[in-house]
């Protein structure tokens, strides 16, 4: 009879013990579709991933990825092409256009997905307004802050120095859509500023290195015929701003200087005040709404939002050339990001 | 002022000024720490507020690498003014930033821009700054302040803020003081006198009123107080204090009763041999003797009124002493008292060569109710001093009513005075005239004879009837003593029953062959008794005891019996009582007692045992006459009526 209970006992702790391990050895797949090999895409893609590992210690987690090399058609192509292949747990867009093509997709109706990186999830038609929740099984957080507050905490900077001084700026930005979403949100707030005046300057999108070129050359075009009319420019988010030496090529071809920046990179490289979302904040904060879903909240549920962690940039070369003191508390919140 | 009132008056002021003290103590304290922690509240201002301010951007251009950069420099100064105006509408504290080496004023949130002297201001260190604070004077008005350096940009920077806050917190401080104080000695005072009230005052009455009743009572009492402190000690004090004196009063009402019976035996047993002395002497002047023989008896008699008179006057203060001495009022003609004694001391007047005049004032017709015995007593003895102390001269008396007597009896003043032309008395022993055994001059003893009692007694007897005797004297001119008594007086209106009572007591006479039974036991003052009775034509059976007295009253043929009281076999009064329970007539026998003993109430005693009248010893031939017409009187009116 002991031998009996104890046999029982021995089978009920190895059951338990093998269920728990199972458990704990969960895969979950995860697939990740990019818009373009941008760094803010790459780097936002790579927190996301790290901080997934870290507060999932318990799953093994198969993440795929696939870069639609800035083309909403790739994207798309590349949907098309997974959806033959057994449903992922997961998909995560990265960017406005991966975005644009995985919500519009029928095939992934009823896979959760999650967005990260875009700038104006309302504009791409995701939800009708930030905090609501998506239709489609989709949310996710825009990492751009809002045109109001950047156009206030410009015309802090500009009345501190020049109080009556009106500044024409030039909205730098191309087609591709975040660039000219945000782009469209400055200019409707256009007149609402003593300081500030706003002039759009803007350039086709064209996919590819080669367009990125393109579009570089083209704006300098622009600004140059804009320069006895503008005293700076605003840097728009978008593939633009990722092109190498833009505001150095500006500055030479026409002397003005980026007032504000959607990057840090474009802080460091000369413009007055940037405040954006950092790659490692936006991946991050992606991380802790899919682990939400993959532990079975529905993305239904999640209402779409707006980051809270933003980072301020200053660059005082820029602002001594332009006699434009930084005011203190700018000063104070970019502590780390303090740019010569 | 009750004990209650006075605690109170003692403490209230003692309360006041030890709370007006400690009040203006708590003032001074609160007023120190108001104005430090104004000044604190300033300092921290200037320490945590603005110099952090200024600080604060000077550090953030430092790390930033813009310490040196002018436009930054400039940009966050003026950051700093306006965050110094921000802090103005919000503390209501004045802001001034002066350049030190320029000693200019950079900016200042003041209109007219004023910087303290701080040549007296207290230094101190706040949050590792040295700071200057102190009160100053700017405009004509006073001005908190507080002053530091801000050394990297070479700036001084001053807070000010007006005292009126600090003077408005000052003034509600000394009121709020004022009125805690007040307050605090209202209650106080209050509690104070519910506390004295029931722990001292209270039991204070319990024992006042208890000590009250001792003085009225003279009886132990029980004191309602359970305190063990003093005043409960002191009414288990009072309590045994009752309990003795209700002792000593016992133990001296009994000795005073002994003293009585003492003075009552002595009385007795002096005034027999006296009665025989002066009944002798009256016998034998009336026998046929030589001059010198004569002169003797004479001497004999006159020695022995003169020791009478002591006698009396010792009696009678001893009466007046032992509150024995009682009031008997009745109504009289005091006129007509005054003008008898006049008739009967006018006598010895005319023995020294000195007049006596007697005038009055509202008193004719007039009926006086008092003790007329006192009031004869207290002028016998003042008129005759008068007249032994004066010769050849005169002597006044006086006697009037203060107010006129109306019908009714009403309350009245009697003033009599009797002035003499005599010798005087020395200004220093006027004060000492009253006390007993007292005289002008121990020669006058020698010279003028008397006791030395007759003033104390006559004083003591006019202050029993609700007045006193007053004397103003001066040597040579002679002495005026002036008697006062409350007395009661009406108008008197003669009736026909008065009349005629006058009539007969002037009509009246003692019949010849009275048939007098005298019970005696003393021999010699059976013969001195039986003379004097034969002298008024009466025939005199005698006997040596009341047994006998009773016996021959039974066997009849008797008209009136002098009974003496103390005798042996049967006394007096129980052979009277025997005669009372005699059948018929014989038991009304008229029955005078004769007696030695001189106090009133024993004589009313032996009225109460059947006697009519009593005749005090040493008896003369006029008090047994006047007795007799009295009862001849009394059965006539009886007979009449």
């Amino acid at each position: 009879m002991t031998k009996v209970w104890f046999s029982l006992l021995f089978a009920l702790s190895s059951l338990m013990w093998g269920a728990t391990a199972a458990s704990a050895n969960e895969t979950l797949d995860l697939i990740i579709l990019e818009t373009l090999p941008a760094p803010i895409v790459a780097d936002s893609r790579a927190a996301f991933e790290k901080e997934l590992a870290r507060i999932m210690p318990d799953h093994e987690i198969n993440v795929t990825s696939y870069n639609a090399e800035g083309s909403e058609v790739r994207a798309k192509e590349i949907l098309t092409e997974l959806a033959q292949n057994p449903a992922p747990d997961l998909i995560v867009s990265v960017a406005t256009l991966a975005t644009r093509a995985l919500n519009a997709s029928e095939e992934f109706v009823d896979v959760p997905k999650l967005f990260m990186a875009v700038s104006a999830p309302v504009e791409e038609g995701i939800v009708s307004a930030i905090g609501a929740v998506s239709e489609r099984n989709m949310t996710g957080e825009s990492h751009v802050l809002d045109a109001k507050v950047k156009l206030d905490m410009l015309e802090g900077v500009l009345r501190a120095s020049k109080p009556s001084s009106l500044f024409t700026i030039g909205l730098v930005h191309s087609t591709y859509p975040s660039s000219s979403n945000l782009v469209n949100q400055l200019l409707a707030l256009n007149g609402d500023y003593e300081n500030i005046n706003l002039v759009a300057v803007s350039t086709p999108y064209i996919e590819g290195d080669d367009g990125l070129v393109e579009m570089t050359d083209s704006i300098i075009n622009s600004l140059q015929q804009k320069t006895n009319e503008l005293d700076g420019y605003w840097l728009s988010s978008g593939p633009l701003a990722e092109s190498n030496d833009l505001v150095t090529k500006v500055k030479e071809a026409t002397g003005l200087l980026p007032l504000f920046a959607e990057s840090i990179s474009s802080v460091k490289e000369g413009a007055l005040l940037g405040v954006v979302s950092e790659p490692a904040s936006i991946g991050k904060s992606a991380a802790r709404k899919a682990k939400l879903i993959l532990e079975k909240k529905s993305a239904r549920d999640i209402p779409v939002g707006k980051m809270d962690t933003y980072t301020v940039a200053v660059n005082v070369s820029t602002a001594i050339k332009l006699q434009l003191p930084i005011p203190s508390n700018y000063l104070k919140l970019s502590k780390k990001h303090v740019y010569q | 002022m009750r004990i209650k009132s006075k605690l109170l008056v003692i403490y209230i002021p003692i309360l006041l000024i030890g709370m007006a003290l400690t009040g203006y103590w708590a003032y001074l304290t609160a007023y120190d720490s108001v104005r430090e922690r104004e000044y604190q509240l300033l300092t921290q201002t200037l320490t945590l507020n603005v110099l952090e301010i200024i600080d604060e951007r000077r550090e953030l251009l430092i790390e930033s690498g813009l310490e040196n950069v002018p436009v930054f420099r400039e940009a966050y100064q003026k950051e700093v003014f306006e965050e110094l105006k921000s802090l103005q509408q919000a503390t209501d504290r004045h802001f001034t930033i002066s350049d030190k080496s320029a000693d200019t004023v950079v900016f200042s949130t003041m209109e007219h821009t004023v910087v303290p002297n701080v040549e007296d201001a207290t230094i101190a260190t706040i949050a590792s700054r040295k700071v200057a604070f102190g009160e100053s004077n700017i405009n004509d008005a006073d001005v908190l302040f507080a002053c530091a350096e801000f050394a990297p940009w070479n700036w001084k920077v001053t807070v000010l803020q007006p005292a009126d806050a600090l003077q408005s917190s000052l003034s509600t401080i000394a009121w709020l003081t004022s009125l805690v104080t007040l307050f605090a000695v209202v209650t106080v005072s209050l509690l104070m006198g519910r506390v004295t009230q029931v722990f001292v005052v209270a039991p204070i009455e319990k024992i006042k009123s208890a000590a009250s009743r001792i003085a009225l009572d003279h009886k132990k009492v029980s004191i309602d107080l359970q305190q063990n402190d003093e005043l409960g000690s002191l009414a288990r004090d009072v309590e045994a204090m009752s309990g003795e004196i209700e002792q000593y009063v016992a133990q001296a009402q009994q000795a005073n009763r002994a003293k009585t019976d003492f003075l009552a035996v002595m009385s007795h047993e002096i005034r027999t041999p006296l009665n025989g002395i002066q009944g002798l002497a009256t016998l034998l002047l009336d026998t046929q003797l030589s001059d010198k023989q004569h002169q003797y008896a004479s001497d004999l008699k006159s020695s022995a009124s003169i020791l009478a008179n002591v006698i009396n006057d010792v009696l009678d203060l001893s009466k007046i002493e032992s509150g024995m001495s009682e009031v008997d009022v009745t109504e009289f003609d005091l006129d007509a008292m005054l003008n008898d004694l006049i008739t009967l001391l006018g006598t010895n007047a005319s023995a020294n060569s000195t007049r006596l005049v007697y005038k009055s004032k509202n008193m004719e017709s007039v009926a006086v109710t008092s003790d007329i015995t006192k009031l004869r007593q207290i002028i016998i003895n003042l008129v005759s001093n008068a007249i032994k102390f004066t010769h050849k001269g005169t002597v006044t008396i006086s006697a009037k009513l203060k107010q006129p007597s109306r019908d009714t009896v009403s309350e009245n003043h009697l003033v009599i005075a009797v002035k003499d032309t005599g010798i005087g008395i020395e200004p220093d022993r006027l004060g000492h005239i009253f006390d007993k055994f007292t005289q002008s001059d121990s020669s006058i003893t020698r010279k003028y004879g008397g006791s030395g009692l007759g003033l104390a007694i006559a004083k003591q007897l006019a202050q029993i009837l609700g007045g006193d005797i007053k004397v103003v004297s001066k040597v040579g001119e002679g002495s005026c003593f002036t008697v006062t008594a409350n007395v009661q007086s009406r108008r008197m209106v003669e009736t026909s029953a008065d009349l005629d009572s006058a009539r007969q007591a002037e009509r009246a006479s003692l019949p010849e062959g009275i048939k007098v039974l005298l019970a005696e036991d003393n021999a010699i003052n059976a013969v001195v008794a039986q003379a004097l009775l034969e002298q008024l034509k009466c025939d005199v059976e005698h006997v040596d005891n009341g047994l006998k007295a009773a016996a021959r009253v039974e066997e009849g043929g008797i008209d009136v019996v002098f009974m003496d009281v103390h005798m042996p076999v049967m006394d007096g009064i129980e052979a009277t009582k025997r005669i009372r329970k005699l059948d018929g007539e014989l038991s009304k026998i008229p029955v005078i007692g004769l007696t030695a003993e001189a106090f009133k109430e024993r004589h009313v005693s032996f009225k109460e045992a059947g006697m009519d009248d009593i005749v005090t010893k040493p008896v003369t031939v006029e008090a047994l006459q006047e007795s007799l017409l009295k009862l001849a009187l009394n059965q006539e009116v009886s007979d009449n009526s």
